[in-house]
């Protein structure tokens, strides 16, 4: 018994990861049709600038927090202007490619920088396990689920109470009307990847506590977490999140009850079944409802 | 205010606007009439930044707009009402129209936009009820209002209309057109395409009678309507000796 709840909350911990980095998937889905098919290395990206930040230059979390957003966020609007746009404008699928090459140019940077050993990063609040009913929790974990959610609430805000929010979802719904108000479309899709960019980031310096940080920490949870936004339903970011809570939960069940190895091919497995069953995935919805 | 020169449009090597010249001046409703398939959406989807000229020149307020995308064009004021209402389907109606007025609210102009918002209201009693609802709930000639509405929030220089009436219940066109002359007395100044020329000549200063993507008349309301041709294909009537 104890072990199944320690494995159910470890899982939704790494669920709450999982699911931010496939909200990054879906919002630039969303408004643009486009996907950073390197985003698991900027969840890397984002656990090694804030290693930098935090742990060689010592600076407060919280500012190392919204240095490294900062940086990632910036190469957001650059990865935008240079990979993404030119192909975009042309018509070209070759943003396909060049998303991914990103990426892998993000790990051949880490090894050079950063080296290939893992990195450790301390818990920001404390090492030692906090002893509940006999059950053991990481408050780097107990961490990871409050601050996963507070971002997906702060998301939620924004999209449904700010003007900018507001002009993300109209250009989500149609570019062209949207430009036909004014909004200035082209900057709503840099922003939109330079937000995936920060999100993933985000969920990177989150977790490296608890995986540690290393070139490769971003390859197989991007896959994951595209895996999570594909079964959720590429437009549905709180349907998403909640798959990869769920997914970190079934993933850790799995591996937990029988064996590890199942772990990383869950996800693939169950993205075929449900698209099977729901091509829009479990909360997209369907052509003909969107109307 | 407007003046179009020359303008020609093509989806890949089919030209469906063959060269047309035309103005519009401060003040004046100008509208054109044409049947389905002229190329009148074509033209409006040009002058709004949507589509690029082949040729010709696009002049709005002494600056070249032809090819300008679509933000650009609208921050200049320019407002195109499009065909089919085209609302934004899950937000609300208060959302639609805050968003009519974006440029407005990121200059901070909050005060102003409720205040005109209110005058809207006025304008188009219907709305006001409905502001919380999801506007793909409304019912054609609602969205029509809020399309109108969303429009005239961004305080517009010049309004382009692409056929208000498409799929309207008479009452209801009654109605959207009415308001439309109510926009004209306070010094308005709308570009309407109509394929029902009798609404489009009703409310317009002038006219321009658009077939196969050229003009085949031009000229003044009465001109137009007193005119044989448009009498026998446009109004169903027979000419009078
Ligand atoms: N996206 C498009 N691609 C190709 N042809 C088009 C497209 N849109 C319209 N057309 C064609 O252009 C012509 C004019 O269309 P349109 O401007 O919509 O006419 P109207 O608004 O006067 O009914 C029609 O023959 C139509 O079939
Ligand atoms: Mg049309």
């Amino acid at each position: 018994m104890r072990f199944l709840v320690q494995i159910v909350l470890s899982g939704i911990a790494t669920g709450a990861i999982y699911g931010l980095v496939a909200v990054g998937y879906s919002v630039t889905y969303a408004t643009m049709r486009v996907l950073n098919f390197g985003l698991g290395m900027w969840v890397m990206l984002g656990a090694m600038v804030g290693y930098t930040l935090h742990v060689t230059f010592g600076l407060n979390v919280l500012i190392a927090m919204l240095g490294m957003m900062t940086v990632l966020g910036g190469l957001g609007l650059l990865a935008e202007r240079f990979t993404v746009l030119p192909f975009v404008r042309a018509g070209s699928d070759v943003w396909i490619m060049s998303t991914l090459a990103v990426g892998l140019l993000f790990i051949n940077a880490a090894e050079l920088l950063w080296g290939r050993n893992p990195l450790a990063i301390p818990p920001f609040l404390g090492k030692d396990p906090i002893n509940f009913a006999g059950i053991g929790i990481y408050p780097q974990e107990i961490l990871i689920v409050i601050v996963a959610c507070a971002v997906m609430v702060a998301l939620d805000v924004f999209y449904q109470y700010t003007l900018l929010g507001k002009a993300f979802r109209a250009t989500a719904s149609s570019t062209e009307v949207a430009g036909l108000m004014g909004i200035n479309t082209r900057r709503i899709a840099s922003l939109a990847y330079a937000l995936a960019g920060c999100l993933a980031g985000f969920a990177g310096l989150l977790v490296a506590p608890v995986t540690l940080a290393e070139p490769q920490m971003g390859t197989i949870l991007g896959l994951k977490a595209f895996a999570i936004a594909i079964i959720g339903g590429l437009e549905a970011g709180r349907g998403i999140f909640v798959c990869g809570l769920l997914y970190g939960v079934l993933e850790g069940l799995l591996s937990g009850y029988l064996y590890t190895g199942i772990r990383d091919i869950i996800g693939f497995t169950l993205m075929i079944l449900v698209l099977f069953v729901r091509p829009n995935g479990l909360f997209g919805r369907r052509a003909e409802e969107r109307a | 205010m407007l003046s179009v020169d020359g303008l020609r449009v093509r989806y890949g090597s089919l030209e469906v606007v063959k060269g047309i010249s035309f103005s519009v001046r401060e003040g004046e409703i100008v509208t054109i009439i044409g049947a389905n398939g002229a190329g009148k959406s074509t033209t409006l989807r040009t002058l709004a930044g949507l589509l690029s000229p082949y040729q010709g020149t696009v002049m709005f307020r002494d600056r070249k707009i032809g090819g300008a995308r679509p933000y650009n064009v609208a921050a200049l004021g320019l407002r195109l009402v499009p065909e089919g209402r085209q609302l934004f389907p899950d937000h609300t109606v208060r959302e639609n129209l805050e968003l009519g007025a974006y440029l407005r609210l990121w200059r901070g102009e909050r005060t102003g936009v409720a205040k005109d918002m209110e005058e809207l209201f006025e304008l188009f009693p219907q709305i006001r009820p409905r502001l919380d609802q999801r506007a793909g709930s409304l019912s054609g000639g609602e969205q029509q209002m809020v399309a109108i509405a969303r429009a005239l929030i961004s305080q517009p220089r010049l309004l382009l209309m692409d056929e208000p009436s498409l799929g309207l219940a008479p009452m209801l066109i009654q109605s959207i057109f009415d308001a439309l002359i109510k926009l004209r007395s306070r010094g308005l100044t709308i570009l309407l395409v109509e394929q029902m020329a009798w609404l489009g000549l009703g409310v317009c200063d002038r006219g321009y009678i658009l077939e196969s993507g050229r003009f085949a008349l031009e000229g003044s309301r009465d001109e137009l309507l007193r005119h044989p041709r448009v009498l026998e294909a446009y109004l169903g009537k027979t000419p009078r000796s």
